[in-house]
């Protein structure tokens, strides 16, 4: 009974996998069809399996634009919701979220500090203009002001018991660090202002070439990191003290569950821009399709379900019939929003019933 | 008192030198606990307070052994300490002949597994997962279990009879249904020891008995050492090898229950203003009597609670055995018109001279009949009469009316 009730369950899982990933095609697909710009869906065929097209500029369009930013898109799907459920099993918290507590504006000032040494401003621009080397700086630059705040809100967490209260100074901190952030904006140029702003809409468009193949790299470490504290992430689910009871060195899986959180979280935001409600919306509702607590099972189905709304969130930001597209982190707050509201009354009435 | 010793009687006590030879799994030397000092803030400091010790303890496989005190003796320190989540302020705890300071997490995980009060809320996390994360310290990097592993946790979910839950949501289940799990989770993490921490304290009694009942059996045929804090002393006394008792002074006492009880420490430890460990009931009570003497007798049930409500509404009773009873039961049923034949109680008549003690002379009978009580009173106040009573009620009302209540 034992095993047979497992194993169904297991088949079950597998299902909703392929499912998933059939999903995130056609949602690529989507995304790489639909944009500003109106191209036939056979000549994107074309170009995505055998580049013979007339027209230079779809060509142009497919292969540097829409082709990296559904890439972007991909990455940062993943990274973002892998984040937030590394943080919610770590904090016990289902509101936990990489853009909640303070992390992504700790990335932000990160790079904020960069922008500010190197005499330039936070812009795509000049992420752009910085090269490969750049990059590197600014993902470094992005995780380590992650990873403090992450830090200071680990540490604080350590001494108080109430999760609620370690979150309210998540946020605490968070409009700390836009304060720091606001002050060196008073003292800016206008249109330097207007260029932060931009960037803290988010945007998937501005990562290509070089700098996708290092974001790329930078997150498969992040997720292949924290794939590896899946193990440990499980026996988190009961708390450090039953954790530490079983044998876990809660110290050593915090300073990697950290590790893999800032890298994830700092890097996206250093070059997307601080984008909402993914890392928040997508761990519960992945919990709640697959139906198990193994973060096993979790951490690949929250990079499927990461990307699939990623995806969708960037094919609605094109669809608005105007000709320049949406920044993404309103159509992530759009959508992420209601599903929040959603999971939380639906888990309420379960638990009254 | 004549004490017989019978042949298991014997058996039990080879058993106990049987253990006396083996290594112990838990043992202290020199123990003491308490807090640390430590920055409270920036000016102010917490001084390290001591709350017991020293302590020498041991603890057997097979053993079943509950930790009392009062609250704020030291109970939940000990336990911490024991089980290696606080540090010692001086002295060692060795478990398996190890000095706990020596073990790595994993290696402790292997000898001691704990069941703490907190509760466990994880969204999703179904009771067959939960206790199989008892293998964590035995699996690989990804947490893999083998056929070993499933064996054993089978084992265990059968043990702890959870066989219907296995697919259920932990957040679902009642508080005495998580304990269960948490406790086939520590048979799963398959350690010499158990320790756990009140694992009785959100649960309604007939779960404390059965939870306290499921201990007791496995430290028996799993051959366990368990080791319970709780403030459950009536379960405690029933079903524990041993009691380590916190006398509240920093000082742990150890023995068989009995022991504990017949040599008063049991009511010097528990005894306050207004509390009082009855040693002949073994059980506490909230209020010692003060008002008049009323002599009983009679045993059984209702003997029993008969008494009880006597002590309630403020008498002294002194229970005398049947026989004692006999001429004044003989007495008695001459009187009764009743066609049950009578046994039971007799509340008889106190030779103690003091003038309220006087008032009373007889009151008397009680015996079972049907579902009802029948109690049957004779008071010599108002001369000679006799009253029949349905019910323990109409006694205590009766006797209230009277006056004889002080």
């Amino acid at each position: 009974m034992t095993h047979a009730s497992v194993n169904s369950g297991y088949n079950k899982i597998r299902l909703l996998f392929v499912c998933l990933c059939l999903l995130v095609l056609v949602f690529f697909f989507l995304d790489i069809t639909i944009g500003t710009i109106s191209i036939p869906v056979k000549s994107v065929f074309q170009i995505l399996f055998s580049k013979g097209t007339d027209n230079s500029a779809w060509l142009y369009i497919v292969q540097k634009i829409r082709l990296p930013k559904a890439c972007t898109a991909i990455i940062v799907g993943c990274g973002l919701s892998v984040c937030g459920l590394q943080m919610q099993t770590l904090f016990r918290n289902p509101l936990a979220d990489p853009s909640i507590l303070g992390i992504s504006s700790g990335a932000s000032l990160g790079v904020a500090l960069v922008m500010f040494y190197s005499g330039s401003i936070t812009s795509l621009y000049t992420i752009q203009e910085l090269g490969i080397s750049g990059s590197w700086l600014i993902i470094v630059a992005g995780a380590s002001g992650a990873a403090m705040i992450m830090l200071i809100v680990i540490f604080i967490s350590a001494r108080l018991k109430d999760n609620i209260v370690v979150l309210i100074i998540g946020v605490m901190i968070a409009t700390l660090v836009t304060s720091i952030i606001s002050i060196w904006q008073y003292f800016s140029a206008p249109e330097q202002i207007k260029e932060f702003l931009i960037w803290t809409f988010g945007s998937l468009g501005g990562v290509t070439g070089d700098h996708l193949k290092v974001l790329a790299l930078v997150v498969c470490i992040g997720l292949i990191i924290s794939f590896a504290s899946s193990k440990m992430l499980n026996v988190l689910l009961l708390g450090e003290n039953y954790a530490r009871s079983m044998g876990l060195t809660v110290r050593r899986a915090r300073f990697l569950i950290i590790c893999s959180t800032s890298i994830l979280a700092g890097s996206i935001t250093a070059f997307c821009g601080p984008i909402s409600f993914i890392g928040l919306a997508v761990p519960p509702l992945t919990r709640s399709l697959l139906n198990t607590a193994d973060h096993k099972i979790l951490i690949p189905g929250c990079c499927l379900m990461g990307t699939s709304i990623m995806l969708i969130c960037d094919v609605i930001s094109q669809i608005t019939g105007s000709q320049t597209s949406l920044p993404i982190n309103i159509i992530t707050g759009l959508v992420g929003a209601p599903v929040v509201v959603l999971i939380i009354i639906s888990r309420n009435r379960s638990r009254l019933v | 008192m004549r004490l017989t010793i019978n042949e298991p009687v014997l058996d039990y006590y080879s058993e106990e030198n049987r253990f006396s030879h083996q290594k112990p799994l838990l043992l202290t030397k020199n123990l003491c606990i308490g807090y640390h000092g430590r920055a409270n803030n920036l000016i102010n400091r917490v001084e390290a307070k001591k709350i017991a010790g020293p302590i020498n303890l041991e603890l057997y496989a097979g053993k079943l052994v509950c930790l009392l005190g009062a609250n704020g003796a030291g109970k939940s320190t000990l336990i911490k300490t024991l089980s290696g989540i606080q540090v010692p302020l001086s002295g060692q705890v060795f478990i398996e002949d190890k000095p706990i300071s020596k073990l790595s997490p994993q290696e402790l995980a292997t000898k001691l597994s704990l069941v703490l009060t907190e509760t466990v809320r994880s969204w999703n996390l179904d009771v067959y997962s939960l206790i199989s994360l008892g293998r964590f310290p035995y699996t690989g990097w990804l947490g893999n279990l083998s056929d070993e592993d499933l064996a054993i946790i089978n084992f265990a979910i059968e043990a702890v009879n959870l066989l219907d839950f296995i697919n259920r949501k932990v957040d679902e289940l009642s508080d005495g249904e998580k304990q269960r799990v948490m406790l086939a989770r520590a048979l799963v993490q398959d350690t010499g020891l158990i320790i756990l921490d009140e694992p009785t304290a959100h649960l309604d009694i007939p779960n404390r008995i059965s939870l306290m009942g499921l201990l007791h059996t496995l430290s028996r045929e799993q051959h366990k050492a368990i080791l319970i804090s709780t403030h459950e002393l009536d379960l405690a006394l029933q079903i524990a090898d041993e009691i380590w008792l916190f006398d509240g002074n920093g000082n742990l006492i150890t023995g068989t229950p009995e022991e504990l009880v017949m040599n008063d420490h049991f009511s010097s430890v528990f005894d306050k203003k207004g509390t009082l460990y009855d040693k002949s009931t073994g059980v506490f009570k909230m209020n010692a009597p003060t008002g008049p003497v009323i002599e009983m007798l009679g045993e059984g049930i209702p003997a029993f609670w008969t008494r009880r409500a006597l002590e309630r509404i403020g008498y002294r009773v002194s229970q005398k055995s049947e026989n004692q009873a006999t001429s004044d039961l003989s007495t008695v049923m001459e009187i009764t018109t009743s066609d049950v034949s009578l046994s039971g109680v007799c509340i008889a008549p106190t030779n103690q001279p003091e003038p309220e003690t006087n008032k009373i002379l007889k009151v008397s009978i009680q015996k079972e009949g049907g579902n009802n009580y029948w109690i049957l009173c004779r008071t010599e106040i108002d001369g000679t009469v006799n009253y029949t009573f349905n019910s323990i009620n109409e006694l205590l009302i009766k006797l209230e009316n009277s006056g004889i209540r002080k």
